[in-house]
């Protein structure tokens, strides 16, 4: 079914949204954050989750839900403390119900072991918070009735549920079954939208019924209560149906009403009721009710205004229709009022019934992106419109010159806040970090405290799904390489604890994120030797801290000894810094030895567009990102220093820098370019390698629309994407890292080192 | 005419289950995602609902201060209101028969009864 398979979709991703709620409450319960609507939010998460896992039959999840339910329940009320031993086995619970929905969505088997020591263990707190009973009473569903507090209507001890008497030894089997139905509703009744006629109906369905209504209680016209209750139903009725079946059609009213049902044996006589002891009893209970004594009932039910209204419906009801007034009056009755409140609400929201409060809607990701693509259509030709006018001699300061201009602010407004569609907050990645953390910890024998900060900081969703790869990755590299153990700590003087800090903020149109830890940073020398011993450098070499720090971005570098579980999978940070960089992000590292390491992970907002200055290469045009432009300059033929075959330094004020004939580096031409008839882009890779960029010149700058070039053509070294001109015409977009690596590759013996190892 | 329900649940599984349950049985279904929104979608509608189905525990505002807000209006009492619980919460079920619920719906509901109930209480 086609419906259910979406409803079953729907169902998950909610459950990925209450757990998310769930760890998120707990955690800021363990950390004294909470009040009692983290309280009462964290309760519903795991509430809402049991609920539809009910409707779709799975019961290990129901089951377990209920479990944890129950005892946050009693958090909930305050019966059992949130101290850390608690809140932990939440935490744990909590996991194991985010592995329960993984099991019931994608397949596989829960740990059966961990979970029931897990049921155990809650049942413990439940039991610990009820005082010392033993702990037993929270089975499954059904035994809630008995643990619920009595409520003051005298029923506490029935459960709402029908109660159902086997009174099937009283009743000739098989044959028709007779029952006297006495049935007087009360005010209450009708004041909760029940209506006499309608149970009638109900009873009628069942079979042949004969029905007499006593008036006797009727007041005097002028002593009626419009809201009031006077008369009292006897109903003969015959019919194939067990008790149970009448019984049911009393279901919703059977505590707003005097009601006997009785089973008339052949001969009625109409009193069983006292022979009986079972239906005595009910009676009796039923009975127990606070009678509804019109003038009492009234007060307790009924709201000043109410009657004036009713009356104001049915003015001079008959006798007979008043004892009725109650249903006939309140279905007309709504209407009135309700389109006055309409009337009187009518600031603007006053339309469809759905309307209301609805903040967001849900929109399928392909539309997005389709609009995503329109526009960056609408931008290209925006922009070769305005391009084509004035190359047709379209005055600058003409009314269409400004109309144009106007055009493109709104385009580029259009732009951003499309993309602003797509944007999300790193929160959803950041939510999982936490179970992480307790893994990795748990197993590395560690302490760790996660700190996560900007979690609001808003990136492309495409960005947020890729980030979660790389950044888990790093986070276990921090605690399993990073952190010391507790006792290695406390000798080096520090806290048991370790920290780990996740960042992630905005800075010059990008998103940075920050992770780094209180460890022992990196060890470098360490590191140098299994470089070394790797073949990864020569021995000989000579290596700045920073250098030697980015080593173990190397491919074919794991600093540790035996493979670690954790940090393993065999994917070592080089992998990690490919897919960083292959969402055109960069990844660099600062140590300082005994205070820990801090990784930067710096990516574009959105993988759509880029602002980017236009460059002749050649013949080409090429598109630098302007993000890496550091400055442009002229080099004097003074200032550029060639040494061993190629190879080119600039002079740049008091440092040098390679100087990298673009053309010639991406194949356009195979001389080398004259340093001095170009212009020289500065351009800063993510660890800080500079280098500079040599071009034929400068087009302009203006943002362009990206297109993948890897999925519509194939990756192509030292070239990130490629876009479409204002033209037509498309370009290659520059993968600066990459040509400033090659660079620094021929600039320096270190990094030639590098590539040979590489080779 | 069709016979128009208000839903009001904070879960999004639910709505939906109980969306497609109630268009396939030809009602009009209108839908709320809490308490404090039902209300706020009750004095939007222009003709009342035929029934009201409420979840019980919500955030912002629950189902028992639902109910019991939507039954202080007199004018509102003539609307069914028919409270979603699971078979564990008997003592929530009390709850909202004193809060002015008309029925129950046991979670996790099987369709026919869910209709039945409807027609059971509806005008």
């Amino acid at each position: 079914m086609d419906a259910m398979a979406e409803i079953r979709q729907t169902f998950f991703e909610e459950c990925a949204e209450q757990l998310a709620e769930l760890e998120a409450g707990l955690l800021a319960i363990e950390n004294g954050e909470a009040d009692s609507d983290t309280v009462n939010a964290v309760f519903r998460a795991v509430h809402s989750i049991k609920g539809g896992a009910g409707a779709f039959c799975l019961d290990d999840l129901v089951h377990f839900a209920h479990v944890f339910e129950t005892t946050l329940d009693e958090m909930r009320s305050g019966r059992l403390d949130s101290s850390e031993k608690v809140v932990k086995i939440m935490l744990r619970s909590a996991d194991a119900l985010a592995d329960l929905v993984t099991v019931a969505r994608d397949g596989g088997t829960a740990d059966a072991e961990r979970n029931a020591g897990l049921i155990d263990e809650l049942k413990g707190l439940v039991a610990l918070a009820k005082g010392e009973e033993p702990p037993a009473p929270t089975a499954a569903a059904g035994g809630g009735a008995s643990d619920g507090p009595v409520y003051d209507d005298g029923m506490g001890d029935i459960d709402f549920t029908p109660v159902a008497v086997d009174l099937s030894d009283l009743m000739g089997i098989g044959g028709d079954n007779k029952f006297r139905i006495v049935f007087k509703p009360s005010p209450r009744m009708y004041a909760k939208a029940n209506e006499a006629n309608r149970v009638l109906r109900d009873v009628y369905a069942l079979g042949e019924a004969k029905v007499s209504c006593n008036t006797s209680e009727v007041p005097h016209l002028t002593a009626i209560d419009p809201e009031g209750a006077y008369l009292t139903f006897t109903i003969e009725l015959s019919t194939a149906e067990p008790e149970e079946k009448v019984r049911e059609v009393f279901e919703f009213v059977e505590f707003d009403c005097d009601l006997s049902i009785e089973a008339i044996h052949d001969a009625p006589d109409g009193d069983i009721e006292a022979d009986d002891p079972d239906i005595a009893e009910i009676l009796a209970r039923i009975r127990a009710t606070p009678d509804d004594e019109p003038t009492p009932a009234k007060t307790d039910e009924a709201e000043e205004e109410a009657p004036v209204a009713a009356k104001a419906n049915q003015p001079e009801p008959e006798p007979e229709q008043a004892k009725a007034a109650p249903q006939p009056a309140k279905p007309a009755a709504p209407s009135a009022p309700a389109a006055a409140k309409a009337d009187a609400a009518g600031d603007g929201k006053g339309g469809a019934g759905v309307g209301g409060a609805a903040q967001t809607i849900r929109v399928d990701l392909e539309r997005v992106d389709r609009l995503i693509d329109l526009v960056g259509e609408l931008v290209i030709h925006q922009v070769m419109l305005s391009q084509r006018a004035y190359q047709a001699g379209l005055a600058r300061a003409s009314d269409v010159a400004v109309g144009f201009d106007e055009l493109e602010q709104l385009t580029r407004e259009i732009q951003d806040s499309v993309m602003a569609i797509r944007a999300q907050p790193v929160k959803s990645v950041f939510q999982r970090l936490p179970r992480l953390v307790r893994e990795v910890a748990d197993i590395s024998g560690k302490q760790v405290r996660l700190v996560t900060e900007g979690e609001w900081t808003e990136v492309d969703k495409t960005v947020i799904e890729r980030l979660a790869d790389p950044l888990t990755h790093m986070i276990r590299n921090a605690i399993d390489h990073g952190l010391e153990k507790p006792e290695d700590r406390l000798a080096a003087g520090k806290a048991e604890e370790g920290v780990v800090r996740v960042a992630a903020m905005h800075r010059s149109g990008r998103i940075v994120i920050e992770i780094s830890d209180d460890g022992a940073g990196i060890n470098r020398k360490r590191v140098k030797e299994i470089a070394i011993k790797k073949g990864l450098v020569p021995a000989e070499a000579n290596l700045s801290d920073e250098e030697t720090d980015n080593l173990i971005f190397l491919p074919g570098f794991s600093t540790a000894d035996k493979i670690s579980s954790l940090s393993g999978r065999g994917v070592g940070m080089d992998v990690v810094k490919r897919s960083i960089q292959a969402l055109g992000g960069r990844v660099s590292i600062a140590s300082r030895p005994g205070k820990g390491s801090t990784f930067t992970m710096s990516l574009p907002l959105t993988l759509a567009v880029l602002d980017g200055m236009i460059v002749s290469v050649g013949d080409q045009t090429v598109v630098v990102p302007l993000t890496a432009i550091i400055e442009t300059l002229q080099p004097k033929a003074s200032e550029v220093k060639s040494f061993g075959g190629d190879a080119r330094l600039v002079q740049v004020r008091d440092t040098f820098m390679p100087l990298v004939d673009v053309a010639r580096e991406l194949g356009y031409s195979h001389e080398l370019a004259s340093a001095t008839g170009g212009v020289a882009i500065l351009v800063e890779a993510e660890n800080g390698a500079r280098s500079a960029l040599l071009v034929d010149g400068i087009q302009g700058q203006r943002q362009v629309v990206i297109k993948s070039l890897e999925a519509n053509y194939g990756r192509v070294p030292g070239i990130a994407a490629a876009t479409i001109l204002g033209d037509g015409r498309v370009a290659l977009i520059l993968d600066v890292d990459a040509v400033v690596a090659t660079s620094r590759v021929e600039g320096n013996f270190f990094n030639s080192g590098m590539k040979h190892a590489a080779e | 005419m069709k016979r128009t329900i208000l839903t009001i649940d904070d879960s999004r599984t639910m709505r939906e289950m109980l969306k497609v349950t109630l268009a396939s049985s030809g009602f009009t279904v209108v839908q709320a995602e809490d308490g404090q929104h039902g209300i706020e979608v009750l004095e939007g509608m222009e003709i009342e609902p035929d029934v009201i189905i409420t979840d019980i525990n919500m955030p912002r505002k629950d189902g028992f201060q639902f109910i019991e807000e939507v039954r202080a209006d007199a004018s509102r009492r003539a609307i069914p209101i028919l409270v979603l619980t699971t078979e564990s919460d008997a003592e929530k079920k009390q709850r909202a028969r004193l809060a002015g619920a008309t029925g129950w719906i046991v979670k996790p509901f099987d369709p026919t009864k869910l209709v039945d109930a409807i027609n059971r209480v509806a005008a």
